[in-house]
């Protein structure tokens, strides 16, 4: 438990800005469909960075 | 929430969506309003090899309202247009808009995005589902401006 709590924690460590995207509860592995999630994720991408640019705007940067 | 990946009561014709959930760095009311402002959708939303003109986005942000743009292919000038209308909305929580087809991307029948917004300290956690893509769309996902979104990739593969 120790261990996969360290392992969690690496993650995280590694993980320090919420960049990451992640998919879940897909029925079944349907590559046809990869291109609109696709779409999806890296739209969120585009919104993440977007983000960031107006914090970093409004915070006087 | 998260449904069993095999279930033999499912319905024989498939549905499948596209779920996703991101954590963003800024409280729900900023990234709620990212959604609903159009100069700020106009600068996220379009897919790689394409761009939103600010003037095509039109949002009233009300159950019935437009969620309409335009995608115009960035090196051309053929436009996809969007047409969606709000079935719920409340700030800064939640988002559903149910779009027209989209025959030009392989998208022939409605589809629902819902897009909710949970506070996570000063972060949101962002859910978001879009469906249904259903067996009649099998195939159909290389046509149109999908194939732009496609051969982009493969020139960032290269």
């Amino acid at each position: 438990v120790l261990e996969r709590a360290g392992l969690i924690a690496r993650r995280r460590a590694a993980q320090s800005r919420p960049t990451s995207l992640r998919t879940e509860a897909l029925q079944e592995a349907d590559a046809w469909m990869d291109t609109y999630r696709a779409i999806w994720e890296r739209r969120i991408a585009r919104l993440d960075a977007h983000l960031d640019r107006i914090q970093n705007d409004a915070a006087g940067d | 929430m998260m449904r069993p990946v095999t279930d033999s009561s499912e319905p024989e014709t498939a549905q499948r969506e596209v779920r996703l959930t991101h954590v963003f760095d800024a409280p729900p009311e900023i990234v709620f309003k990212a959604w609903t402002d159009p100069e700020q959708v106009a600068t996220w939303f379009a897919p790689e090899g394409l761009e939103i003109p600010p003037e095509s986005v039109e949002i009233e942000p009300r159950v019935g309202g437009r969620f309409h743009l335009e995608m115009v292919e960035s090196a051309g000038d053929a436009r996809y247009p969007l047409r969606a209308e709000f079935l719920e909305i409340s700030e800064p929580h939640l988002i559903v808009f149910q779009s027209e087809p989209m025959p030009e991307a392989g998208i022939t029948e409605p589809t629902v995005t819902r897009v909710s917004f949970e506070a996570d300290g000063e972060r949101t956690r962002m859910t978001l589902v879009d469906g249904p893509y259903t067996d009649e769309m099998r195939g159909n996902a290389e046509a149109g401006w999908l194939s732009i979104v496609a051969n982009l990739d493969d020139l960032l593969a290269g």
